[in-house]
């Protein structure tokens, strides 16, 4: 047990501080690592909870605290919690008094256009994820094309399209 | 080497600070009570909530302030809104500022969270969390989708952007390789590719401005 929480503070800290553009953009790693090396969750449970998260109130992150509930229980979900917000706080902290100091130098800018495509590429990965777990029915591709289409050319707030999405489940018009 | 370093980057003859002189001085507690009501609002995104609180509701910066922060909290790895409040926290009130920020963003959304865990470890196999999944996922698949595009269009159209966002998604998400050593990888070489054209710019800039 104190082995697991020690693993998943480890990996919960890792994913945030690797998370650049938000905890998104490590869906796939998160994946990668704790539904097929560790089997602390189902594939089905992780795109559950992660798309569940979207919903819900907060900070994306949130869905990696779910995962340590799923792997330990009340501890397993503090743990994963504090290992995430902690170190990235700490970073965020020193690094932004530094880079306030430095904001017109070369190097931030290249910094930060270099992590640009990277992030996109990373998003890119988590939709991808998402898509090949969840649309497994012509009803549910539907439903996403068209909240892609919605969501792109629009400037609904998400949770409208998010409670449509949960009254059209409800009402059994997608399996 | 170290034979007479001047004193100029922290002189006093290094130009004025580009800041506002007054700015707000939010307590302990109003950083706390802000961030909390941001962690309790931020639905389907919350960055939005965390705009209209900390510009709208209590006047703390101005847009522009809030947009010139941006940047930087999306540069710096975790949620962004997270990266908002402890830099904000700091600016404030130091590191008692930023604990404060960031505990009151967590506090709401871990209860929900722990919540979730129960309730879905209770009622996860029933019928109509089946059903309510089963519409909801396909929509945070879209809105996932759109980001992604709403990026893919934001980035400038080169070579080097699109080498990039292709060779992340093959090493990640096709070839399932662990993200530390990708990006440790692909984030300094795309950084050292920005910065050569960053530094071929300046160069001309610095050309064209001498007198011929």
């Amino acid at each position: 047990m104190m082995s697991r929480l020690a693993d998943l503070a480890l990996h919960s800290a890792l994913w945030s501080l690797l998370a650049v553009g938000g905890i998104n953009s490590t869906l796939a790693d998160i994946q990668r690592y704790a539904v097929d090396t560790r089997h602390w969750l189902t594939d089905q449970q992780f795109v559950t909870f992660f798309s569940a998260m979207q919903a819900a109130p907060g900070p994306n992150g949130m869905a990696v605290s779910l995962i340590g509930f799923q792997a330990a229980g009340l501890a397993g979900a503090l743990v994963a919690t504090l290992a995430m917000i902690i170190p990235s706080a700490t970073l965020a902290y020193f690094v932004s008094a530094w880079v306030e100091r430095h904001h017109d130098s070369l190097v931030v800018t290249a910094v930060r256009r270099g992590l640009a495509p990277a992030t996109v590429g990373l998003l890119a990965c988590a939709a991808y994820v998402f898509a090949r777990e969840i649309d497994v029915n012509i009803g549910r591709v539907v439903l996403t094309v068209v909240t892609v289409v919605v969501a792109y050319r629009t400037r609904f707030n998400p949770i409208w399209l998010v409670a449509a999405g949960v009254v059209v489940g409800l009402a059994g018009l997608v399996k | 080497m170290n034979a007479t370093i001047p004193d100029d980057s922290n002189g006093q003859g290094a130009g004025p600070p580009d800041k506002p002189v007054a700015r707000p001085q939010p307590t302990l507690g109003q950083i706390f009570s802000a961030f909390f009501m941001v962690g309790l609002s931020g639905f389907g995104g919350v960055l939005p909530w965390a705009r209209r609180m900390i510009v709208e509701r209590r006047r703390w910066m101005t847009d522009r302030e809030f947009a010139e922060l941006l940047p930087l909290a999306q540069l710096l790895p975790g949620p962004n809104v997270s990266n908002i409040a402890t830099i904000l926290g700091r600016q404030y009130r130091g590191v008692a500022g930023a604990v404060t920020g960031v505990c009151g963003l967590y506090l709401a959304p871990t209860v929900i969270t722990i919540g979730v865990g129960y309730a879905y470890a209770r009622w996860g196999n029933a019928p109509v969390t089946a059903h309510l999944l089963a519409g909801l996922m396909p929509v945070a698949t879209g809105l996932v989708i759109a980001t992604v595009l709403k990026l893919l269009v934001s980035l400038p159209r080169d070579l080097r952007n699109g080498l990039l966002v292709v060779a992340m998604f093959i090493s990640i998400g096709l070839l399932k390789l662990p993200l530390l050593p990708v990006l440790a990888v692909l984030g300094p070489s795309g950084s050292w590719l920005m910065w050569r054209g960053l530094r071929a710019e300046a160069l001309t800039r610095r050309h064209e401005d001498q007198p011929r």
